[in-house]
């Protein structure tokens, strides 16, 4: 359980907890209520603790997002039909509609849901209540979708802010491609004052198999990524420019020093193919520039 | 409006003043069908938030606004827990509305307390006022509310915190923030090991910053910082590199160079920040202090050199350089 990254244990408790309450409601319904509600409701909780085992097990595949419209389908559907058998005591599930819609979706798709869902939330609310309570049911409503939709705007605009000062790579730990070209320049300003050499290695990752999927192309990815980080000094940088192309300065370094360093990569890399992996080698000469530098590693590794 | 920094206190103000617009309406319609008490108590509440909004709003650069939340939610959660007392199965639709509220407004670790106690009156009123059946289906719908909300909070809260681990660049002032220069300091000097070449590391700090930030406010300190930083960056080579560390400090990194280097970038800096008007505080002074890498320095005990030169520069009175014994 330790490997679990806490917003993945945060939604399996949520999903825990949810799916067996759920269970308990529908018990409850049981003899009070419709019984299509009552089914309803616990299948609802089966889906949830589903997704439960499902997280628990497989928590590194990724669903590609189905999971999430399933979910926000199921709550529109759920929410009018345990209001229209339930009245009064099941209206309270409109209120979670914003609430998923912006937390599931981007800013604009939750914005659209939630626009999409106002008139059945004021069917609901007109349809299972006295007058006098549908006005402070539409203010509860409207108060939720604000602050859900603040809680969106807030989370777009933090992640707008930070995303051009992240410098790396999240699944490979390289620094971002926008960051090469700048310190490329100050390394060949640095060199040529320094009067050291400098070169530009890039190295292209061979792919496992003709099948192979987007998955296991990461995990090939982070394992030369970790060999890189491994064999680099400690001001070596390593930037991932592609999915599959990796660019390292190697400042005070030669060709033959370049070569034993992108020897030691492949070597660390236990994988069978490792050593198709492609590599391409720009020294710098008098009046080369980053983009020249960058232009002849890159022809070097197309030309291998 | 959103642009001035990273701060949420007008995204707050905005709510503030939305709410209270909401519960005008709300009281009309309470007016119209004569439930006078309630209506009562909603006006109340329109007049804590609105004041609430106003104060926010003025005072948004100032860092009391956390305990203003504080105290605006808690006495919103005393109104709602009495209106409850009163009207049941009309205010719960309003307790349904102050959890997500207060994990918005608060910080995560003061919601929670805040929730917990909240949840724990409703559902005592609710048990009071409902059969056990209700009670228990409409606390269990509370409850999961509550939990959506929180983990709505939670997961932003917990993404913005990695994403700003992910970061190299500190907002406040544009420079690179605290710990690219903890992982900078071990590359350039593990370089410097294998090129036997200087490295001097100066700390510069802005003198009174921490007046100019009561006088003036966090968002024109903020400013002040970039424009510093800018203005410190045009003074440098390519290949130095200038740090902030998010409490006003400026560390500059400058590799291959002596302290005889330093020296003079030190010069420029007093004589360069001497003559320019800066825009938003008018005059400023420095403080600096400034080390060179020794044999056998770890980055720790490098830093910690520079900054210690740099608290001895602020004890005195004169614009010196310090230097070692």
């Amino acid at each position: 359980m330790n490997s679990y990254p806490p917003i993945h244990l945060i939604k399996l408790a949520y999903c825990l907890i949810v799916g067996v309450g759920l269970g308990g409601i529908a018990v409850l319904d049981y003899p009070s209520s419709h019984l299509v509600l009552s089914i309803g409701t616990m299948l609802y909780s089966i889906v949830l603790i589903a997704n439960a085992m499902f997280l628990l097990f497989n928590y590194k595949i990724k669903t590609e997002g189905y999971l999430s419209q399933l979910l926000i389908i199921s709550i529109f559907v759920y929410s009018i039909l345990s209001a229209k058998y339930g009245g009064t005591q099941q209206v309270y599930w409109i209120y979670f509609f914003p609430v998923v819609a912006f937390f599931l979706f981007k800013l604009n798709t939750g914005i659209l849901l939630t626009v999409l869902y106002i008139p059945a939330a004021l069917y609901i609310i007109i349809e299972t209540s006295k007058p006098l309570h549908q006005a402070q049911m539409v203010l509860s409503f409207t108060v939720i979708t604000m602050v859900s939709l603040f809680l969106s705007f807030v989370k777009t605009r933090t992640n707008s802010l930070l995303d051009p000062l992240i410098g790396r790579d999240i699944s490979t730990g390289a620094q971002l491609a926008k960051f090469l070209r700048p310190t490329l320049v100050i390394e060949i300003t640095r060199a040529e004052r320094e009067g050291t050499g400098l070169l530009l290695m890039q190295l292209k990752i061979p792919q496992r198999g003709k099948r192979s999927n987007k998955h296991e192309m990461e995990e090939t990815v982070a394992k030369y990524a970790e060999s890189i980080s491994k064999n680099l000094r400690p001001f070596d940088r390593y930037y991932r420019l592609d999915k599959q192309i990796f660019s390292i300065i190697l400042p005070h370094a030669t060709t033959q020093e370049g070569t034993r360093i992108a020897q030691n990569i492949i070597r660390g890399v236990a994988m069978p193919n490792a050593n198709s992996a492609t590599l391409g080698l720009a020294s710098l000469n008098v009046g080369d520039t980053a983009d020249s530098l960058i232009h002849i590693s890159q022809k070097e590794l197309n030309y291998v | 409006m959103f642009n001035i920094s990273m701060a949420k206190d007008p995204a707050v103000s905005l709510l503030y003043i939305l709410i209270s617009a909401v519960c005008i309406l709300l009281s009309i319609s309470q007016y119209i069908f004569g439930h006078y008490d309630i209506m009562f108590l909603t006006m109340i509440m329109i007049g804590l938030l609105l004041p609430g909004a106003v104060f926010l709003f003025l005072n948004r650069e100032q860092s009391n606004g956390k305990y203003v939340n504080i105290l605006i939610l808690t006495s919103l959660a005393t109104i709602i827990q009495y209106q409850l007392n009163i009207a049941p199965d009309l205010s719960i639709h309003f307790a349904f509305c102050f959890p997500i509220i207060c994990y918005f407004i608060l910080p995560i670790s003061w919601a929670i307390k805040i929730n917990i106690i909240f949840m724990a009156c409703t559902f005592y009123q609710v048990a009071n006022t409902h059969s056990m059946v209700d009670s228990i289906r409409l606390c269990f719908m509370y409850l999961v509310f509550d939990l959506s909300s929180f983990c709505y909070a939670y997961i932003n809260t917990v993404k913005r915190q990695s994403l700003l681990s992910l970061t190299v660049t500190d907002y406040q002032s544009g420079a690179y923030n605290n710990r690219h220069l903890a992982e900078k300091l071990d590359q350039e000097i593990a370089r410097s090991e294998v090129t036997n070449r200087t490295l001097s590391l100066v700390a510069v700090t802005i003198e009174d910053y921490g007046q100019i930030l009561d006088i003036h406010g966090t968002n024109i300190g903020e400013r002040l910082l970039k424009e510093f930083h800018l203005f410190v960056n045009n003074l440098m080579r390519a290949g130095d590199d200038i740090f902030h560390n998010g409490k006003g400090t400026f560390y500059l990194l400058l590799p291959n160079c002596p302290i005889e280097g330093a020296l003079v970038l030190k010069e420029r800096l007093f004589k360069k920040t001497a003559s320019t008007q800066w825009q938003y505080v008018g005059d400023i002074q420095l403080n600096i202090g400034f080390a060179t890498l020794e044999s056998n320095e770890n980055a720790k005990q490098f830093l910690h050199r520079a900054s210690e030169h740099l608290v001895k520069q602020q004890k005195t009175a004169l614009r010196l350089l310090a230097f070692d014994k």
